[in-house]
């Protein structure tokens, strides 16, 4: 067995082990479960779990299990360069791992997480320090986009209600301006706390609009 | 409030859905992220029970560690049979032999199976005989050591 894999599976084991590490597991498994309600919600789909039933909690079970156990050849089932730090890594495979899910039931199946950067390279996004990658359509069905507009249109209807959110939600479709929160806040003529606040009124209304399935006649 | 702009464009929908998520979820302002007891919240309204959620993970992470133990002692014994089996051969006689498998066979108990005249082996069987018997020994340990 390479020393490299052992070193590996200690340190998941470090990092999650006992009660001092409690706090990071919930982060994680938060993590793993907005990630999967992020890809459902942009593919316009209703549920809080995979394509293929798994939930956040077990996608982040299952990359633990991978990144901890030997597997064949003596190599961890799946590896990453001990520079990169635990947290980091995990986070890169539930990304792969949800987004795969997603994609591979549009019949768009990426085999691995090989990206081609702009340049023509193509590179390992786990060897790499790239940003993980992100839901859009390139990847997705005709029948996918489809159903993600008319879900955007009929989202920005239900928030019209409220005026800033309402101007965040245009601002992002009309000009792709997404933050920071100082420059939501000087656009929109408002101050800083009130684009917090506006963003927790945001998440709610995303809530209801889903648990709604849609509809607007359902916005407050 | 000076109003935005509310032309439409033409940008990829799937893209927008998800930027909108991640609006209303702060992923974009790193000093945002919500508090321990946020998080615990959050995670009982999606249904997930951190507390059971939590136990599975130690648990899996307990016999993950155990599994690795047992290769690293394997890795360890392997390399050592190794080092020994380099210098095998010098000063092994037909009485050393079986002595050995006598002793691997009262640890296994096949000693019935096993009864000949080991005297009468040729030294090469009496080898393959011994190396046999101590993997043997060596799988039932770890069974052992696996269900302890």
């Amino acid at each position: 067995m390479p020393p490299e894999a052992a070193h590996q599976c200690k340190r998941v084991f470090e990092y999650f082990k006992g009660p001092e590490n409690r706090q990071r597991y919930e982060a994680m498994v938060h993590y793993a479960e907005w990630q999967v309600r992020r890809w459902s919600w942009s593919a316009g789909k209703h549920g809080t779990s995979l394509p293929n039933g798994k939930t956040g909690r077990d996608v982040l079970h299952e990359v633990v299990a991978d990144v901890s156990t030997i597997g064949v050849g003596g190599k961890c089932i799946r590896s990453f360069r001990s520079e990169i730090p635990v947290e980091v890594a995990i986070r890169w495979i539930i990304n792969s791992k949800v987004s795969h899910s997603f994609e591979s039931t549009e019949s768009r199946l990426r085999s691995d997480s090989v990206a081609t950067v702009p340049g023509g390279e193509e590179i390992d996004l786990m060897e790499s320090a790239k940003p993980f990658w992100n839901p859009s359509g390139d990847r997705m069905s005709a029948e996918t986009r489809t159903r993600a507009s008319e879900r955007s249109q009929r989202f920005l209807e239900f928030a019209r209600g409220d005026r800033v959110v309402y101007g965040m939600l245009i601002l992002l479709r009309d000009e792709d301006l997404e933050g920071p929160a100082q420059t939501l806040a000087e656009r929109l003529g408002v101050d800083i706390n009130e684009i917090y606040t506006s963003r927790k009124r945001l998440a709610t209304l995303v809530r209801r609009f889903r648990e709604s399935g849609d509809k607007i006649d359902e916005r407050p | 409030m000076s109003g935005p702009d509310f032309k439409s464009t033409n940008k990829d929908p799937i893209r927008q859905l998800s930027k909108m998520f991640d609006l209303a979820h702060g992923a974009l302002d790193s000093g945002e992220k919500p508090s321990p007891g946020e998080i615990r919240s959050d995670l009982t309204q999606m249904g997930v029970d951190p507390d059971k959620s939590w136990a599975e993970m130690q648990k899996s992470l307990m016999q993950a560690e155990g599994r690795l133990r047992l290769a690293e002692a394997r890795d360890k014994r392997l390399k050592a049979k190794a080092r020994a089996g380099s210098t095998a051969g010098v000063g092994e006689t037909v009485e050393s032999l079986v002595a050995q498998i006598k002793g691997l066979l009262s640890l296994s108990g096949e000693a019935a199976v096993y009864a000949r005249k080991w005297e009468n082996s040729s030294i090469e069987d009496l080898k393959s005989l011994r190396d046999k018997l101590a993997r043997t020994a060596a799988r039932a340990a770890e069974r052992k050591h696996e269900e302890k």
